[in-house]
């Protein structure tokens, strides 16, 4: 009993300090701090774990509003290399099954959809993950397929870092080899945001398939000062999640999609976070982030054992840095920008595309992937969508779209 | 304001003369022509005023003398004072002399209030009159009066005997104690202590060491025991694991990794080069320990059963080891720990090579990709995580984070300013709730009872220090609030008008004890205009009894 009070005492302390540390009151956001210190803690239960993280963001935060050096040499440090980023990718592939049921579903919807073509064009625009998603399109294709003579994929990938396209090329090269595909891969090195999908090496007229898996949302990033400006002409949503309708703060991604439909893909999957923490309002957002977190942690808490070197490393490498992100930064650099499919929905929609519905037989070998997890997850349709709970709880949610 | 003075007319007022002894039968007030409270006067609109009840009651004015006098009524013949007229007509029975006991009027009596003589006294305007005669003496000895009365045991000053006696009652019969040992009779300077105490620290879930994973249990309660057994077992097993974290190790492994070539799960020898040396030692130690559930899956050997893989690979290329192995090698086919950039990429240009020079059977199934295979590596990875003891471990699903949050959400004291104060300043207080709720401690039930009584020292107290004006502030702000959050703490007994400090409570209940409604309201409204002040006087001194 006494334990399920310290949780919430410290659930309050942490919305209170970000409360003070929004309103400017740092010498008393620094007391709270004080007390968290000794309150959380990254080898604890997952609440204080979360808690430590959250509390660390906090920190940045207030380090960042109040002076500028520091937060630079401290991000210098704790930056993560390609290698890292690649590591702890990984341990998000391993550690939870969003990944997986994201691919499944996406090949799935894809296979489908490509049903009787010879030649298919993939656009990546998430490739981190390596190159599993595309092998398994490739086997599964080959599976759908058998009878289908030289069958012609060309995978197109976007990521910053060469060394990842490298990697990735290699390893669907050889997979493709063995499948007997004609396979081609242009590597696009580059950031999204710098992209211009008008400039991608994709022939018009050939069947496309866009996936996208848990980097859409970096586009939201934009200079907030600026957008609010332009937001008080236009009546302000009260989700504080910019209102696609209003045209200045959402205008790269806006473009963004717009060149997406532009190329005509038959069909595009979107996976994203099921949570709204694109707000300007830090407590909003901290709340939000510490339910759709608090989540997070609470599966590894149910599936790993708290003494996994992995799982502590995981937690501070990658769940952490998204924390951060989200608390600390502010303007172009916070990238994380959750939203739910609510606001995607409409923002797609005004792109051009239509809502196509998930393949049902991706669903139901998701369904049947969950089993290999601990219980604990589902997965739901609704409306025409696929959401991935925990326990209640909606964290990710998959739709598919077509031009 | 026109009714301070006396001399006013209008209101009828006069004031008691010096000398007292003229008349004996008329009681010490004079009475007045027609006076009455004045509802013309302005000061109508000052809050906190619940209205005049009589509000054609006579004002009486009283000299300080009159007011402090304790023996009135003399007697003639042998000067003896009386505090009461009808003791002095008793007494002139015993002289032979007339006396006459005085009856009570019957028809409706006429009502008197009182005024503090003290002109710069919030009293002494008619409008703000007290109703009781004791009431304004004992007003009058507290506020301008010189306190006579000393407690022996805390040196606490009253000018009322009747104050003074209620306080060494409770002087020192409760007492709080830190954790850390320390005891106060005081509240505030106990709540000050307890935010900045080390000890109060120490005991929470910071554990001193990473590299024991048995720290983790430290924090736990009876639940962890039964973890306990199976990660004694797995402590050896940790520790090597762990001991994968140390640098100096790494450092030594990766140089020769360096040149090595891929790192996939390939038949080449070198491949799973990351453990060649010590560690492998500690991992076979590992394997041969490895009894505990952790471990317990075949697949997920191949995540660390690493010299297997040397062995086996070399000789064979079935697709399953292979995948067995690749499919757990890709945690470590990165340099993990990065000592520099070009290692990782050096290591990456030297997997290019290899792989383009065949071994296409090896990285082919590199990532488990067949969908039999995935639920193998699925299922391993579900049993390598280990359901079952890992919820033995770590701690019970009730105490989920999303559970937690929901509740704390539910309980929403963060809204309030009552709760925010609460949470920096007094976090104890919550844990003071707490324990009311659950374990009923016995300071606690001690306030309850002296509350109960009708104590006013208590009041008197959060009247003289500044911390728990603070205090008082907040609930005195928003009481109906707080008791709300009683209302959830204390699961909705019927105390719920009292909080921790008894002062809410009190100021609805406390009619008795000498205590006008009135007075109660003065005090609150004197309270309000330091408020903005107070916040930050508050964390100052706050911070200021930090430095421990």
């Amino acid at each position: 009993m006494n334990w399920e009070r310290k949780g919430i005492r410290l659930v309050h302390l942490l919305k209170h300090c970000a409360k003070l540390t929004e309103s400017g009151n740092y010498f008393d956001a620094d007391i709270a701090l004080y007390r968290l210190s000794s309150l959380a803690s990254p080898d604890g239960d997952s609440l204080q774990r979360v808690a430590t993280h959250f509390s660390e963001a906090l920190a940045c935060c207030q380090v960042a509003k109040n002076l500028r050096g520091v937060p630079k040499v401290l991000r210098l440090v704790k930056t993560l290399s390609t290698p890292e980023q690649q590591l702890v990718k990984q341990l998000f592939f391993d550690f939870y099954p969003f990944l997986n049921i994201a691919y499944t579903i996406t090949n799935r919807t894809i296979i489908e959809a490509m049903e009787g073509e010879t030649t298919i064009n993939v656009l990546d625009l998430s490739p981190s993950s390596g190159a599993v998603q595309w092998i398994r399109l490739m086997q599964g294709l080959k599976e759908r397929f058998p009878n289908t003579p030289c069958l012609k994929i060309t995978v197109t990938a976007i990521h910053e870092k060469k060394e990842v396209l490298e990697q990735m090329g290699l390893h669907l090269g050889v997979e493709a080899e063995r499948l007997h595909f004609h396979f081609q891969f242009n590597p696009v090195v580059s950031s999204l945001e710098s992209l211009d999908p008008e400039t991608l090496p994709i022939k018009k007229g050939e069947p496309l398939a866009i996936s996208c898996v848990l980097q859409l949302h970096s586009l939201l990033a934009t200079d907030d000062d600026n957008a609010k400006q332009n937001m008080k002409k236009v009546n302000p949503s009260p989700d504080s999640a910019l209102s696609p309708f209003s045209p200045c703060p959402s205008r790269k991604m806006d473009c963004f999609l717009y060149g997406l439909w532009k190329l005509q893909p038959k069909v595009m999957v979107i996976t994203e976070q099921e949570s709204n923490v694109n707000g300007s309002s830090l407590t909003q957002r901290v709340d939000r982030a510490l339910n759709f977190y608090g989540a997070l942690f609470d599966c590894l808490e149910a599936s790993i054992s708290r003494t996994l070197v992995w799982r502590t490393l995981f937690e501070k490498m990658l769940l952490g840095e998204e924390i951060k992100n989200i608390v600390a930064c502010e303007g172009v650099e916070r990238k994380e920008r959750h939203e739910k499919l609510e606001t995607w929905i409409p923002r797609l929609e005004l792109a051009g595309f239509r809502r196509v519905p998930i393949s049902s037989n991706g669903i139901w070998l998701a369904t049947r992937m969950l089993q290999n997890y601990v219980p604990g997850y589902n997965i739901r349709q609704e409306n025409k969508c696929l959401f991935i709970y925990w326990k209640e709880i909606p964290l990710f949610s998959v739709s598919a779209w077509k031009f | 304001m026109a009714a301070a003075s006396s001399s006013t007319p209008f209101l009828g007022i006069r004031q008691e003369n010096q000398s007292q002894v003229t008349q004996q039968h008329q009681s010490s007030t004079v009475a007045s022509s027609t006076a009455t409270t004045p509802p013309t006067v302005p000061q109508k609109k000052r809050r906190n005023q619940p209205g005049t009840p009589y509000p054609d009651a006579e004002v009486i004015a009283l000299s300080p003398k009159t007011l402090m006098a304790t023996n009135r009524f003399i007697c003639e013949v042998c000067n003896k004072g009386f505090q009461r007229e009808q003791n002095l007509q008793l007494h002139r029975r015993g002289h032979n002399l007339p006396w006459k006991l005085k009856q009570k009027t019957t028809k409706e009596p006429k009502r008197k209030v009182y005024l503090c003589p003290e002109p710069t006294c919030v009293h002494h305007d008619p409008s703000r009159a007290l109703g009781d005669l004791t009431g304004i003496k004992k007003h009058y000895s507290r506020k301008h009066g010189e306190k006579k009365w000393k407690c022996d045991k805390c040196s606490k000053k009253y000018a009322v005997q009747s104050d003074w006696k209620a306080h060494s009652k409770t002087c020192g019969t409760r007492e709080y104690r830190c954790d850390c040992g320390t005891l106060f009779s005081r509240r505030d300077s106990f709540i000050t202590h307890r935010a900045f105490c080390d000890a109060l620290a120490h005991e929470s879930a910071r554990h001193p060491s990473n590299l024991n994973p048995l720290g983790t249990h430290l924090y736990g309660t009876n639940h962890m025991s039964l973890g306990l057994g199976a990660q004694l077992q797995n402590q050896a097993a940790t520790n090597s694991i762990l001991s994968l974290g140390s640098a100096p190790k790494f450092e030594h492994l990766i140089s020769p990794n360096l040149h090595h070539s891929s790192s996939f799960g390939v038949q080449s020898p070198p491949h799973s080069s990351f453990f060649m040396t010590d560690p492998n030692q500690a991992f076979q130690d590992l394997q041969s320990q490895q009894q505990g559930p952790l471990f317990s899956s075949k697949q997920f050997h191949g995540l660390m059963q690493l010299p297997d893989l040397q062995g086996t690979t070399n000789n064979s290329s079935s697709a399953s080891s292979v995948s067995a192995s690749a499919n757990n090698t890709n945690l470590f086919n990165l340099s993990f720990f990065p000592n520099t950039n070009s290692s990782g990429s050096i290591i990456n240009d030297h997997q290019f090579n290899n792989i383009s020079g065949g071994n296409n059977q090896g990285t082919a199934t590199h990532y488990s990709t067949n969908s039999p295979v995935s639920n193998q590596v699925g299922s391993g990875l579900s049993s390598l995580f280990g359901n079952s003891s890992v919820q033995q471990d770590n701690m019970s699903p009730h105490m989920s984070a999303t559970a937690l949050l929901q509740k704390a959400a539910q309980m929403g004291s963060t809204t309030t300013t009552n709760g925010s104060s609460s949470l920096l300043r007094g976090t104890e207080e919550l844990g003071i709730r707490s324990n009311m709720e659950n374990e009923h401690s016995n300071h606690l039930r001690g306030l309850m009872n002296s509350l109960a009584n009708g104590n006013t020292s208590i009041f008197g107290n959060v009247k003289g220090n500044e911390n728990n004006l603070g205090q008082f502030h907040n609930v005195v702000e928003e009481p109906k609030k707080l008791s709300q959050n009683l209302g959830v703490c204390f699961g909705g007994s019927d105390k719920l008008t009292l909080d921790f400090l008894g002062v809410g409570g009190m100021v609805r209940n406390m009619n008795s004890g000498g205590f006008s409604q009135r007075e109660q309201q003065h005090s609150m409204g004197t309270m309000s205009p330091l408020d903005p002040k107070l916040e930050s006087a508050q964390a100052n001194q706050h911070f200021g009894t930090s430095t421990l």
